[in-house]
């Protein structure tokens, strides 16, 4: 029976011709507004294969869909299965859907071209009752058509409506080319206010609010903004639920002509607005190897995430860690506004004055429409000296670097020290030293010798002499104690001429000197008898003839004595 | 003492007398370098060194005109023998730094330890003619006080004469230390742009080793056209005569 069947169907659609519609609703349109494509293809047995590739003047909002409807009439079965698009005209005028090409199975098929005009929105008002279809739409505005790059732009969509709405969902948000974007402003729902459009009320509520800042100069085209609208259909409420229709608009295309950024000698920036820099640091005085925060501060009006200071230059002593960026952004305002604050941890490897200079921030002032250099002052610290050894191998390898902008020292212009090339190792004044300090290291040696020889003559020539002196120091005419104590005078004397001594001495230590030096006994006992004779002399009387024969005798012992000495 | 010494070799220099012809040579040369000139600076220094006279000022302003000149090696060269009558020349020092750095070839040497750092500076302080002349000097200041203590009877001078027998004793290795190296190795600057060192007098040999100008190397041995190398890091090769200029 199935089978039966099968074959059955196989006939009827062998038989039946396959008939493609393609139909679009509405044919009269709003710019923006939305209409469906539907491609249906009967008795085909599958879904036709349509290329869009050709519609040039329509974008897609959705689709496609697809749907299958088959019925039994009269014993006869058709099947059709259609393809829709929702499709969002791109400009305003009488356009056309060209000819497509829809394949079904492996037959081809051409279709017709259609005819869509789509009306102005702007001319809407002057036209009566034509347009009075046109319940809702959306608009896309902007604050400044033509920005300098980097100023901010505030697009707005409202969304527009005569009717009761059930429901408002965005599509699709352009990509924004050529833009940095920000949200400012997305409400949870719609919040509708009386607006009045030429002659008709309306009631409008933004929908969403953006932040632009034009990345480029030039031609910047905003693509339009996709949403589905649902509208509440009348008489036709359940009790639970309120039926509605869905419908997909779009808003109008805008275009941007953004206008360059004036050129600047002082330097490359781009920062757009309008500015306020400051610093701060926490005390000026600090130890070496102490860390440090230095804060900069950058508050006002543009872009906050992309404004920069100028590059930095800290100077070599210190050490500079990455900077930790905050940023505080003022909410519920229009136009984007806060505060951007650039925090440095700051190591100083070094003690002394060291100069954290001076921040420049280069912007372009939107209010006086040039570019302008706002700076801090710079900040001088005092940086003491560490207790501990400082670590100075940070530095090390760069030694080498920093030689290299340097430049050698300049000629030296006094007057030179000539000498011979190859002069000898050995100089002829070192020669000459050397052989002094030769001669120096005799002299004491010599100086030793000398004095002991001039010593001895003089002694010897003394002695010579001794004879001579102590003769002429006896006392010839005289009692007899005059004479033999001159006599011992005399012997005394001659000795110390002789060894060089100036001592008084007894007549016992005369004579037993005198045997120790001439060794000669008689000598020695004839002037013992002498001398004997003189100490007798104070006790017993001696005759002067007898005195007067011993001066005579000691004159002769004394010779005698001398050339035995 | 040191300015005594150089007050003597003054008195020396004009008692001997360099020629006037040359001090005008080297006037010269002083201007043309300030003036820009350093071509003619280096030809007029360079002719009063073939004149066999020389000079650490003269070598260190010829050095100066090379470097100007973007001549490393000679600079380098200069800077050097400056060094060598004159170790402790600050500004010698400092430019030889400055051409150093210019140097293609750099050969790490280890670092010596701390003790035989100091020795070298100290060493470095005078050149060899220098250290013998202080050894004269200080053996004549001893013979001296030594006199003096004999003839006059001074005891206390004894203390002093002992201090500076101890310093006679380190100048003496010094000075020994000094002449030993200066008779065993000269050194000289390569002064070719690159020079291959082979293993052999001769061309043929094999390729040991590329070294490029203005690198200090020690000299060897000499033959009539060619010159045995060591390299500061011990590698030996033999190179050309003319690629060299001994310092």
């Amino acid at each position: 029976m199935k089978k039966l069947l099968s074959i059955f169907i196989l006939i009827a659609i062998g038989f039946s011709q396959i008939q493609v519609k393609v139909n679009a609703d509405p044919k009269t349109i709003y710019e923006g507004d939305a209409f469906t494509l539907t491609v249906s293809a009967e008795n085909g047995g599958e879904m036709p294969n349509v290329d869009l590739s050709a519609l040039r003047d329509f974008r897609v909002a959705s689709g496609p869909s697809q749907s299958t409807n088959m019925q039994w009439i009269n014993g006869k079965m058709t099947s059709s299965y259609s393809l829709s698009w929702t499709l969002i005209p791109k400009k305003v005028g009488n356009l056309r859907i060209p000819i497509l090409n829809i394949n079904v199975g492996n037959k081809s098929f051409k279709s017709k071209p259609i005819k869509i005009s789509v009306l102005d929105r702007s001319k809407m008002n002057n036209k009566s009752t034509a347009n009075s279809g046109q319940k809702f739409f959306i608009e896309a505005t902007v604050d400044n058509k033509s920005p300098y790059r980097g100023e901010q732009v505030t697009l707005t969509y409202t969304l527009y409506t005569k009717t009761d709405l059930s429901g408002f969902d965005i599509l699709k948000l352009p990509r924004y080319q050529g833009f940095w974007t920000q949200e400012l402003y997305s409400p949870s729902n719609l919040q509708l206010k009386e607006a009045w459009r030429g002659s008709d009320k309306w009631y409008a509520s933004v929908v969403k609010k953006m932040a632009l800042f034009p990345t480029k100069s030039g031609e910047i085209k905003i693509d339009p903004m996709t949403a589905v609208v649902g509208v509440r259909e009348k008489g036709r409420r359940s009790f639970f639920f309120s039926s509605s229709k869905e419908f997909t608009i779009a808003t109008n295309e805008l275009s941007l002509n953004v206008k360059a950024l004036p050129k600047t000698q002082a330097g490359r920036s781009g920062s757009v607005g309008k500015w306020n820099i400051s610093t701060k640091i926490k005390s000026k005085e600090i130890k070496q190897d102490e860390a440090l925060s230095f804060l900069i501060t950058i508050n006002g009006e543009g872009n906050i995430k992309t404004v920069d200071v100028q590059d930095i230059n800290f100077p070599r002593e210190l050490e500079v860690f990455e900077p930790e960026i905050n940023i505080k952004q003022n909410e519920l305002t229009d136009k984007i506004s806060g505060s951007k604050t650039i925090e440095y941890i700051l190591i100083p490897r070094y003690s002394g004055k060291i100069i954290i200079p001076s921040i420049k921030l280069l912007y372009f002032d939107l209010g006086l429409k040039k570019w302008r250099t706002k700076s801090t002052k710079q900040i001088a610290l005092d940086v003491k000296e560490n207790g501990a050894l400082s670590s100075t191998s940070i530095g090390l390898t760069k030694k080498e670097v920093a030689l290299l902008d340097k430049d050698i020292r300049y000629s030296d212009e006094s007057e030179p020290n000539w000498r011979r090339i190859n002069s000898p190792l050995v100089s002829k004044l070192v020669i000459i030293i050397f052989i002094l300090s030769i001669i120096l290291y005799f002299i004491p040696g010599m100086l030793h010798i000398s004095r002991s020889r001039l010593d001895e003559t003089k002694g010897s020539r003394i002695a010579k002499k001794a004879y001579k002196k102590s003769i002429s120091i006896l006392v010839e005419n005289g009692n007899a104690e005059e004479i033999y104590s001159s006599i011992h005078k005399s012997l005394n004397m001659f000795m110390n001429l002789k060894l060089n001594k100036e001592v008084e001495r007894s007549s016992v230590e005369i004579i037993t000197k005198i045997q120790k030096q001439s060794m000669d006994n008689s000598l020695s006992n004839n002037i013992k008898e002498i001398l004997d004779r003189g100490d007798a002399v104070r006790f017993a009387p001696v005759s002067n003839e007898k005195s007067k024969n011993d001066i005579e005798n000691i004159k002769i012992l004394l010779k005698e004595l001398d050339q035995k000495w | 003492m040191v300015k005594k010494i150089s007050i003597i070799s003054i008195l020396f220099c004009f008692a001997f007398g360099i020629h006037p012809q040359l001090i005008e040579k080297y006037q010269n040369g002083i201007d043309s370098y300030s003036n820009g000139n350093y071509q003619l600076a280096i030809q007029e220094f360079e002719d009063i060194l073939k004149h066999d006279w020389e000079s650490p000022e003269l070598y260190y302003n010829l050095g100066n005109a090379y470097y100007r000149q973007k001549l490393v090696s000679g600079s380098i060269w200069a800077y050097e023998k400056c060094l060598v009558i004159f170790p402790s020349h600050k500004d010698a020092q400092y430019n030889l730094s400055l051409a150093n750095l210019n140097v293609v070839d750099k050969i790490d040497l280890p670092d010596l330890p701390i003790y035989l750092k100091w020795y070298e500076t100290i060493r470095n302080y005078f050149s060899l003619q220098n250290w013998i002349k202080l050894f004269v000097m200080s053996l004549f200041l001893i013979m001296l006080l030594m006199t003096i203590r004999k003839t006059l009877y001074q005891n206390w001078l004894k203390s002093i004469e002992n201090i500076i027998i101890i310093e006679l004793i380190f100048i003496a290795l010094l000075c020994g230390h000094s002449f030993l190296e200066s008779k065993s190795n000269s050194e000289g600057i390569i002064y070719s742009p690159v020079v291959i060192a082979y293993s052999e007098p001769n061309e043929y040999s094999s390729k040991i080793v590329e070294v490029h100008e203005g690198l200090k190397v020690n000299i060897l041995d000499n033959n009539e056209d060619w010159v045995n190398l060591e390299l500061l890091d011990g590698t030996i090769g033999w190179i050309l005569k003319s690629q060299i200029r001994e310092l």
